[in-house]
């Protein structure tokens, strides 16, 4: 055996060596990660200004959950449980909208020769920031009252001989506009990941379908879509922990009022319109602790993903 | 002008006669949405109940569901809910954004012949439409039979204790320095040195008004804290939105309980 070669003693490294190394980063993300977030976890079991414990508010003969007071709002109170099933609703529409659009385009554009045009149209949205989304959206939906239509969507309707639509106000319609928005939006991001996903699938399993006899939306099914499938649900969980952030959309184009509240602008506007700092620190945790465990299992089935290549 | 509640009441109605819009009314605002509707609620407030009742609903003496604001919101809402008074009656009171209101009675041919707004909005009018002059094209008049002004003021504020800001703070105070005040024409001052000094025509009118009230209110909504103001406005765009006016004032008189700690 060769004898082991002598490490030169510029490229040993000490025990604290690495720790240097990584310092400036760990600085920075407890400055502006770790320690908010500490802080506003015990926010949350403060008072409205922070000057006494939250079960201060506590009023008499009415129900409370003293030092938990602010959770008790959060997870109660029919704004917050308006929220709550708003963003449900965002879940479940949006992200089936954006997984299935996306994946729909991604399926047809890989048979078409103008491919790229049609991907770059799909993903152009996601250029824009959400308020300036929100902005163009909310010109789309005015309601002018008599004379011009200045909104696309009612303009075609006048013209159609109807009457206008107040979309953003009326209570259930109000809810299905804010989400096509969001679609608009994210279908982009998922028809990107999943024309990649949809690339890697053998061509030659495919033609063997086809040789076979089986039709292409048989092929589809049972060859690409079990193929493609992890990918899918990395996409979902991504597109789950972005929806339940939504904040911009719905703050431009209705300021959560009619019935559009969703729990990320309640968290603002508690904080910064009624100036509630317990009860809006509070909303942030609850944020969370519903997020976590989405990011959890992404992380997981993307590292199961890594894994297998 | 009307000079008493009735005579405008009987005003809207000889407009709506004439095959006129009486009113344009704009509450879109993005997160401050309803702030127009809640300051038409104090102003009907002052003149059917009068200030003192304002400043016991800011105290929290007076619930926000009480029989005198539900008669407000209901006056209220006979204007802001019908398309025969207001341009596109709930919707578009809902959607059209405040300034947008104030152009509408100026647009060719106007969309509606009043708009009910604070101060400022003269200002507004005279930018998006230099060549209309004031006073021939058109006026303004307070709100007739109101026993009370609302409004808010900006704070002069000092930041060093020095012997020159002393002076300036003194000479503000004072009544050649309210006099001064009045003749810039930049806007009214609580000062009472600057009372009868205004030169311009709607701030000597407004000064007038502003000289004469027998009482003065803040707004409701910004002065009691811990969120009521934005109860306020939640409470206001949903009655005009449809929804059951004793629910919404309910909710709002529990957050003004809370926070007035009552």
């Amino acid at each position: 055996m060769a004898a082991e070669m002598q490490v030169p003693t510029i490229m040993k490294q000490g025990r604290t060596t690495p720790w240097l190394y990584v310092m400036p980063a760990l600085i920075i993300m407890t400055v502006f990660i770790i320690y908010p977030m500490l802080n506003t976890i015990y926010l949350s079991f403060r008072n409205i200004d922070n000057t006494d414990w939250a079960s201060a508010a506590c009023v008499a003969g009415q129900p409370c959950w003293g030092v938990l007071e602010n959770y008790r709002y959060a997870l109660t109170s029919p704004i917050m449980q308006t929220a709550f099933v708003n963003n449900l609703t965002w879940i479940v529409l949006m992200v089936s909208g954006t997984v299935l659009l996306g994946l729909l385009v991604a399926v047809l554009s890989d048979r078409v020769r103008y491919e790229p045009l049609a991907k770059a149209i799909i993903f152009l949205p996601m250029a824009i920031s959400f308020v300036g989304a929100g902005v163009i959206w909310k010109f789309m939906y005015d309601y002018g009252s008599g004379q011009v239509q200045i909104g696309f969507l009612n303009a075609v309707i006048t013209a159609l001989g109807g009457q206008p639509v107040s979309w953003l106000t009326t209570p259930q319609i109000n809810n299905i506009a804010l989400i096509v928005v969001g679609v608009w939006m994210w279908s982009g991001f998922c028809m990107t990941i999943l024309s990649a996903a949809i690339k890697s699938v053998p061509a030659e399993i495919l033609e063997a379908a086809r040789v076979d006899g089986a039709t292409e939306w048989a092929a589809f099914r049972k060859i690409t879509v079990p193929v493609i499938w992890p990918t899918v649900t990395v996409v979902i969980t991504t597109m789950v922990i972005n929806v339940l952030k939504i904040f911009d959309i719905v703050y431009v184009m209705t300021g959560g009022n009619y019935g559009t509240e969703v729990i990320a602008n309640r968290m603002y506007v508690e904080m910064y319109t009624s100036f509630q700092t317990g009860r809006a620190a509070s909303i942030a945790v609850v944020l969370i602790v519903v997020i976590v465990p989405a990011m959890i299992y992404n992380i997981r089935r993307f590292r199961e993903q890594e894994a297998t290549r | 002008m009307p000079t008493t509640w009735d005579e405008l009441d009987a005003l809207v109605e000889k407009m709506v006669a004439n095959g006129d819009v009486p009113w344009s009314m704009g509450m879109e605002s993005g997160d401050a949405t309803g702030w127009t509707g809640s300051d038409f609620i104090q102003d009907i407030l002052l003149v059917q109940q009068g200030p003192q009742y304002v400043l016991d609903l800011i105290a929290g003496k007076i619930p926000y569901n009480d029989a005198g604001v539900k008669q407000a919101y209901e006056t209220y809402g006979k204007w802001a809910k019908d398309p025969k008074y207001t341009v596109g009656g709930a919707a578009g009171t809902l959607s059209t954004p405040f300034l947008d209101a104030i152009y509408k009675p100026f647009a060719d041919p106007p969309e509606a012949m009043m708009v009910k707004q604070s101060g400022f909005a003269g200002g507004e009018i005279q930018k998006k439409f230099p060549d209309l002059k004031y006073g021939t094209d058109y006026d303004f008049f307070p709100v007739p039979g109101a026993q009370g002004l609302q409004g808010g003021a900006d704070w002069l504020m000092a930041f060093n204790d020095t012997p020159a800001v002393r002076a300036l703070v003194a000479y503000l105070s004072s009544t050649t320095g309210g006099a001064n005040w009045a003749k810039a024409s930049f806007d009214l001052s609580p000062n009472k040195g600057a009372n009868g000094q205004y030169t311009d025509p709607a701030l000597i009118k407004k000064g007038a008004a502003l000289a004469n009230t027998q009482g003065f209110t803040p707004d409701i909504g910004d002065t009691i804290t811990g969120g009521f103001g934005k109860a306020e406005w939640t409470a206001i765009v949903n009655f005009v939105n449809g929804q059951d006016l004793d629910t919404q004032l309910a909710a709002a008189a529990r957050v003004q309980q809370a926070a007035t700690g009552q």
